[in-house]
């Protein structure tokens, strides 16, 4: 009887496992400022335009990202534009002050895309007119370096000159992990840290189970979530009861400070000193488009 | 008998969580659909505020081309007596159509599209264009969403207990569906 129940339930559960979300191309992962995957640049090249681009960024915080591609297959590089610069997030998350320089080698199209919080300063008459005056004619003798130089120093001198403008964007893009969910995780820790004194394996997941129910409902996640939290919970339970034991064993102080409430290690993130990505900022389709 | 009571409520529950889960994700989707409705409109509305400049700078060039400018006159007329999405939609579709001719006759005038201000003007409106197409396909993308999850059991149920009716997709007007190209390569 309990066990069918249990399957019944689990049965249910799995009903909502898949929330649906529209999807769009997918496009490679960032590798740098310049993302040269026509290959159009020599190594000399992007090293120098990367360290232009990384110092830009740390003075002024503003992402702009070169992107070369081979083909545009069959899409307009105006779509093409808003799909990577949605997947890599250019600019910073509050301020939407990130640029997209897009060259489709073969289509023969140019597309700057502009992130929402700099449209007032790159609007979209002296985007065109650094595709038309900057780029085009460089690049209809091939000489793609010279056109994207310019390009970008044009864009970085109307940038410091205009930068008093840059107004803070008004677009809010989607959910950011909410202040809630710390909160909750703080809440788990310290239940756990009484958990793990109790004897029973199954308590972690039940208790996990409802504050992931707990957590849906205010924040409306998806049902995958709420097992993420049982798995989670019979983990950290487990975890934390072998932590507990061994501390017992060692005799040394179980208490809630001394044991971190039941994390005796401390974690540290190391970041490594490669590129680490862009800051979530977002676009809708400001810029210009040009061809050569 | 005292566990399988126990069993009971934790089912029962969960179902209540559930419910209430369900519920206040149908709102927040709801609520992204209204907002992103909202940043279309907004892009109508630059659309709008540019249109008068253009107009102006080309207008006394080519008074063969009168009717073009009355029917983007018109369209905006009903643009703003529109008060239903629908009816906003279709005003902005000719008002789109009606541009796109314009472009066009702009591009057969070699003296006007070499113009620099004037060249600057169609770019303002072509990067117009392309940012309502840009906020109304996330529209599109987010009422899909919307839509799919309100007819997707066991959702559905909870859907239609609580009024959640599925949302009409914007609908762009044929031909004008792609922002108008505006080449001035030679």
């Amino acid at each position: 009887m309990k066990k069918l129940l249990l399957a019944l339930l689990i049965a249910f559960l799995l009903l909502w496992i898949t929330p649906f979300r529209v999807q769009a191309k997918v496009w490679p992962q960032p590798q740098g400022h310049v993302n040269d995957f026509a290959q159009l640049f020599t190594p000399e090249f992007i090293q120098q335009l990367e360290v232009k681009l990384v110092d830009f960024k740390a003075q002024t915080s503003i992402e702009i990202a070169i992107a070369t591609i081979v083909s545009l297959e069959e899409d307009t590089v105006e779509n093409a534009a808003v799909e990577i610069f949605e997947q890599w997030g250019i600019g910073q998350k509050d301020k939407d002050n990130g640029i997209l320089l897009l060259i489709a080698k073969e289509d023969r199209k140019i597309k700057i895309e502009v992130g929402y919080g700099l449209e007032s300063v790159i609007n979209d008459a002296v985007a065109g007119r650094i595709i038309r005056d900057e780029m085009a004619s460089a690049f209809k003798q091939d000489n793609y370096e010279q056109g994207v130089l310019l390009a970008v120093e044009a864009l970085i001198a109307r940038l410091e000159t205009g930068s008093g403008k840059v107004l803070d964007s008004v677009y809010q893009a989607g959910a950011t992990w909410p202040a809630g969910f710390i909160l909750l995780v703080c809440l788990f820790i310290y239940v756990f840290a009484f958990l793990s004194r109790s004897k029973s394996f199954y308590a972690g997941g039940v208790v996990g189970g409802f504050l992931g129910l707990a957590y849906r409902v205010m924040a409306g996640s998806s049902f995958f979530m709420i097992i993420i939290f049982i798995l989670t919970g019979l983990f950290l339970d487990w975890l934390f009861s072998q932590n507990y034991k061994k501390l017992k064993k060692a005799g040394k102080s179980t208490s809630w400070r001394s044991s971190w409430g039941g994390f005796s290690s401390k974690h540290s993130n190391t970041s490594s000193g490669g590129f680490g990505g862009f800051s979530g900022g977002s676009s809708g389709g400001g810029g210009a488009s040009g061809g050569w | 008998m005292k566990k399988t009571l126990l069993i009971i409520l934790a089912v029962a529950v969960f179902i209540g969580f559930s419910l209430v889960g369900t519920y206040n994700n149908l709102v927040q989707q709801n609520q992204a659909v209204e907002a992103q409705w909202a940043q279309v409109e907004t892009q109508y509305q630059r659309r709008f505020d540019l249109i008068p400049n253009l107009v102006n700078s080309v207008k006394g060039l080519f008074d063969q081309e009168q009717t073009v400018f009355g029917d983007i006159a018109e369209a905006r007329t009903r643009y703003s007596g529109a008060t239903t999405v629908d009816a906003k939609a279709q005003a902005a579709g000719q008002v789109e159509s009606a541009l796109a001719r314009l472009l066009v006759i702009v591009e057969n005038y070699p003296d006007i599209k070499s113009d620099q201000a004037t060249m600057g003007l169609m770019d303002e409106l072509a990067g117009t264009e392309n940012r309502v197409s840009v906020e109304r396909k996330r529209f599109n993308d987010l009422v899909r969403t919307y839509n799919t999850n309100i007819k997707q059991f066991p959702t559905n149920l909870i859907a239609r207990l609580f009024g959640f009716s599925p949302k009409a997709y914007f609908e762009a007007v044929e031909a004008a569906e792609q922002a108008p190209e505006v080449n001035f390569g030679d």
